[in-house]
């Protein structure tokens, strides 16, 4: 019996700002972009989720659906404060999957 | 594969000029449109850089009423590359759009004064027989209030309707004053999605509309340039 897996995208992204951000106020600044430009139902659907992110290097991996990459990307460029800091978010690399995306994966 | 051009970036100063344009590289530019004004314009012009990233000069004209527009151009229009005017009022708008001299068009960003000047079909008639393009900044929706940015985007949707009616080309550029509003190219084209531009499209007014713009204008500035298709040999 077929089973529907649900498909994803997995963004690689780094961090531009003044100061180093936690992962709940990167997850954060995410989930608030996501609802000012698309609401409920948008939040939803996109599934974003924070899959990893190092504080140290202030750059993570970030999960949504597959049909809503372009959705995912214009949150990201939306977001201009992450806690009460300046800040902006950028896509390095977009894949399949997050072993693909460690190795190279397709270009931002 | 695509060569991403950002056609607006406004570094006040030269140090701000070199971090914004490190940064175009690293997001993946191939060329940018640095705003230069008339005293400071040859600062990146003779260096050549490593990561050979294309500069194209760029004025941004805020012209009080259309006589102070013609002479301005007169001024400027073998200097710069590209020629942006941003239009107070409607006679200036209107001269803009009918000026051959004009490459782009832009806007204000407070809601009142974009009621009485805005991108409307005459505009865009105008601007569709000189070939002006209409340029959206994305700066000009970043940090402001839900209200603000939602009457600016249905605006701009209705701005971005009538220049493909008319046929007039769409510039998408980020219209960074600093690196930290900077955005990378397919950032830019998805946040076209909110104007409701698909994907190609947006993807184009970030690389090919801007690439041929830059493109025309220099070979414009080509000495023995006489009009398109004439050359004097």
């Amino acid at each position: 019996m077929p089973v529907y897996r649900k498909r994803r995208r997995y963004l690689k992204f780094w961090i531009r700002g003044n100061e180093d951000f936690s992962v709940k106020e990167v997850a954060d600044a995410i989930q608030r972009s996501v609802l000012s430009l698309y609401g409920v139902q948008g939040l939803s659907t996109i599934e974003t989720n924070l899959i990893d992110f190092d504080e140290d290097s202030q750059s993570g991996i970030l999960r949504c659906n597959h049909g809503h990459l372009r959705e995912m990307r214009a949150s990201l460029a939306f977001i201009t404060s992450i806690g009460e800091s300046a800040a902006a978010i950028h896509v390095d690399k977009v894949s399949g999957t997050i072993r693909s995306l460690k190795k190279g994966g397709e270009t931002a | 594969m695509r060569k991403f051009i950002d056609l607006h970036l406004i570094p006040g100063d030269t140090d701000l000029s070199e971090s914004m344009l490190n940064e175009a590289s690293r997001l993946g530019f191939t060329g940018v449109g640095l705003t230069q004004d008339t005293r400071n314009r040859d600062s990146h012009d003779k260096k050549p850089r490593e990561d050979s990233l294309d500069i194209a000069r760029r004025i941004d004209l805020r012209p009080r009423n259309p006589n102070e527009l013609t002479s301005s151009l007169r001024r400027v229009r073998r200097r710069f590359e590209i020629v942006a005017v941003e239009c107070r009022s409607k006679p200036v708008a209107r001269q803009a759009a009918r000026d051959h001299r004009v490459d782009i068009l832009n806007f204000p960003t407070q809601i009142q004064s974009r009621r009485r000047v805005r991108f409307d079909r005459q505009e865009a008639s105008l601007a569709s027989g000189t070939n002006c393009a209409y340029e959206i900044n994305l700066s000009d929706l970043l940090n402001k209030g839900a209200y603000v940015a939602s009457r600016l985007l249905s605006m701009m949707t209705v701005e971005v309707e009538n220049a493909r009616h008319y046929d007039v080309p769409v510039v998408v550029s980020s219209g960074a004053d600093e690196p930290l509003l900077m955005r990378g190219p397919r950032e830019l084209a998805a946040s076209m999605q909110l104007l409701g531009i698909g994907e190609e499209e947006s993807l184009d007014m970030v690389s090919d509309v801007p690439r041929e713009l830059v493109e025309r204008n220099r070979r414009k500035l080509e000495p023995g340039y006489v009009s398109p298709g004439v050359r004097r040999v």
